[in-house]
């Protein structure tokens, strides 16, 4: 098996080690029941629906609406959250050690903050009486109750996901591939976008589809900071909101809009996939 | 980023620090030479290429290449000059190629003539070139992935000269190649830095590196230069265990006498008194300290009986009565060592110890060819 030349460092796993490593009987009626707690529901929510509703609840102008301010809000928000985390998330991960702690805790802020909190704390920094608001409004702009508010909510609580996981990425890549780049003559710049970029290459879509999906599904900052006018901030996670809760509404068009949350979510993770079979390794 | 072969000469008389452990050089390595690099882990050695690459800044001192300042600073003020590595020109080849994985061969090869601003298709051609002068052409489209360790190290060689490099800096390249590929390259990397005159520093734990590539060695310990001259001079006459060991001979270190050899003093008072055949210049003044060299296989090895000496205290030249302590097997033979003086290893042929009797613990006669001692002042 090793043959004559140096046996590496680490062997690798084989099926015979799977085989001796088995799981202890004990632990797979938790695992299960995990995985229960997550599908069950959905099961659920399939087996609520009435199919023969799904048709026109979907394709109602609301339901396109909505659905189509949220792929663009949400599309929008990843595209920032990509120009603005990889190069912070490559901050963090070249920063010393007490820098990176600090900024990292910053990152991860917004992630374990319920979002209401969050849209709270965009009001006070952009609403009409906020930090910022005031002056704003003197120039004529107004952020919240906007489309521009429902991006930055977006990006608020996306962001994060991007960020760590791109910093993760760039770490175990480390800087060695970097140092021989500069090496051959290539500017910090030409390093990062020949080198650096491409090694992150799996990072940043793993980052990007988090980043979609968290953006996608946004609900409590965008209510708060944004609010639920239809066209302008109503996206998706607010419409199934109002379906469930309006007046003469059935539960059933809440259900079917769902629906479409998880078949584009489902979209999203088969189109990573894809994308990362075929990436470099 | 200036592009051109080989401009001019390093000099770099350099401090540099690294934790707690502080490097103090002065180098010279002249257009065209290879200067071998050897010394224990942790001597300094990387991080002499370190502060020549750029990759850490020295404490003070100038490192210059040709007509340019790659670093100056004096003791306590920040750098006056520290080029980025980028515009150093300085190669560093280790001992693991690095190859960018995401790029095939090609555009591994390409990418410090791209980085210094050649058009995609010459960058190309160059890079072509280069891997055909290293005997990798027919793996230019293939991926790093799909190489052996050997072709890998090529590419890699392919990839450091195609940017041109002003200074070329290699460290152990050959350590993690097996046998037959290391002296492939060994054989490479010798005509390259002949062809190109690229000055050279090379890294290395083995002496065969040494004398196979180098003009000259130096020896590290302990962040400063222990030894520096030619290869022959280095070997043939260490001046510290360390080289001794690497260059396979016995160092002894002793006192000068008047008769121009070296008195040793081994275990428990044991003395030995080493007289070369012929006299160098610059006999060590006697009572200074001197030290002597020989071979393991140098020594002759009889029974007491034979040399018809009793085991008296009279002190003969070139001779101890031993004690064999240890016993190993050696290349063609057996390597013992003695009580007496145990750092000196003796190398028999296998049919002589079989003829002995060896055994630890065996009383026997050491003789050194009088022909094979070499001494010089020590220190």
């Amino acid at each position: 098996m090793t043959g004559t030349t140096a046996a590496p460092a680490t062997r690798r796993e084989t099926g015979a080690d799977r085989r001796a490593a088995r799981v202890p009987a004990l632990l797979v009626v938790p695992a299960a029941l995990g995985i229960a707690v997550l599908a069950l529901p959905l099961l659920a929510l399939l087996l609520r629906l009435d199919w023969s509703a799904v048709p026109a609840a979907v394709t109602s102008p609301a339901a396109v609406q909505a659905l189509s301010l949220s792929l663009a809000s949400a599309g929008i928000a990843t595209a920032c959250c990509l120009i603005l985390g990889i190069p912070l998330a490559l901050v963090i991960a070249r920063a010393g050690r007490r820098t990176a702690a600090v900024l990292r805790a910053l990152v991860t802020l917004p992630l374990v903050l319920p979002p209401l909190v969050g849209g709270i704390a965009l009001l006070a920094l952009l609403g009409r009486t906020g930090l910022f608001g005031e002056s704003l409004a003197l120039l004529g702009v107004r952020v919240p109750f906007t489309t521009a508010a429902v991006v930055i909510a977006q990006v608020f609580v996306a962001l994060p996901f991007l960020v760590i996981t791109v910093e993760g990425s760039l770490r175990s890549v480390g800087t060695r591939f970097e140092a021989v780049g500069a090496g051959l003559g290539a500017s910090p710049l030409t390093v990062f976008r020949r080198i650096t970029l491409p090694l992150v290459g799996p990072g940043v879509l793993a980052g990007t589809v988090l980043c979609f999906a968290r953006a996608l599904g946004e609900f409590g900052a965008t209510a708060l900071f944004a609010g639920n006018t239809a066209g302008v901030t109503r996206t998706m996670p607010l419409a199934i909101y109002t379906a469930f809760n309006g007046a003469g509404v059935s539960e059933d068009t809440a259900i079917a809009l769902s629906l479409m949350l998880v078949v584009v979510a489902i979209a999203v993770l088969l189109v990573m996939r894809g994308w990362r079979e075929d990436a470099p390794r | 980023m200036t592009g051109g072969e080989a401009s001019g000469a390093l000099v770099a008389e350099v401090a540099s620090a690294r934790g707690g452990f502080r490097l103090e050089v002065a180098v010279r390595v002249e257009r065209g030479e290879l200067l071998a690099v050897l010394g224990p882990n942790g001597s300094g050695k990387s991080t002499l290429l370190a502060t020549l690459a750029g990759l850490i800044a020295p404490t003070e001192g100038v490192v210059r290449l040709g007509d340019r300042e790659l670093a100056r600073r004096a003791p306590g003020v920040p750098a006056t000059i520290d080029l980025p590595v980028a515009q150093r020109s300085v190669g560093l080849l280790g001992q693991e190629p690095l190859l960018f994985r995401h790029l095939s061969v090609i555009e591994n090869v390409a990418f410090g003539p791209r980085a210094q601003g050649r058009g995609t298709s010459t960058a190309r051609l160059d890079a072509m070139t280069w891997l055909e002068r290293v005997g990798a052409a027919d793996l230019a489209r293939r991926r790093p992935a799909e190489l052996s360790g050997g072709q890998q190290q090529r590419v890699a060689i392919a990839r450091t000269l195609a940017a041109r490099p002003e200074l070329l800096l290699l460290d152990e390249p050959f350590a993690a190649l097996d046998v037959p590929t290391a002296a492939a390259m060994r054989r490479l990397i010798g005509e390259l830095c002949a062809e190109t005159a690229t000055p050279t520093i090379l890294v290395t734990h083995d002496p065969l590196d040494a004398i196979v590539l180098a003009q000259r060695a130096a020896i590290l310990h302990d962040g400063r230069i222990a030894q520096l001259g030619p290869v022959a001079e280095v070997l043939g006459h260490p001046a510290t265990p360390f080289v001794a060991a690497l260059a396979g001979v016995n160092l002894a270190t002793g006192v000068a006498t008047g008769s121009g050899g070296v008195e040793i003093t081994g275990a428990d008072g044991a003395r030995l008194l080493l007289v070369p055949a012929e006299q160098h210049a610059g006999v060590p003044a006697v009572g200074a300290p001197a030290s002597a060299v020989f071979s393991p296989a140098a020594v002759h090895v009889a029974p007491l009986a034979d040399t018809g000496v009793a085991a008296s205290g009279a002190l003969v030249p070139n001779r101890w009565i031993g004690t064999v302590s240890l016993l190993q097997p050696a290349p063609g033979g057996v390597r013992l060592t003695t009580d007496e003086h145990p750092g000196f290893a003796v190398d028999l042929p296998g049919a002589t110890a079989v003829a002995l009797e060896l055994r630890p613990g065996a009383r026997l006669a050491f003789t050194v060819a009088a022909a094979e001692v070499s001494v010089r002042a020590s220190g």
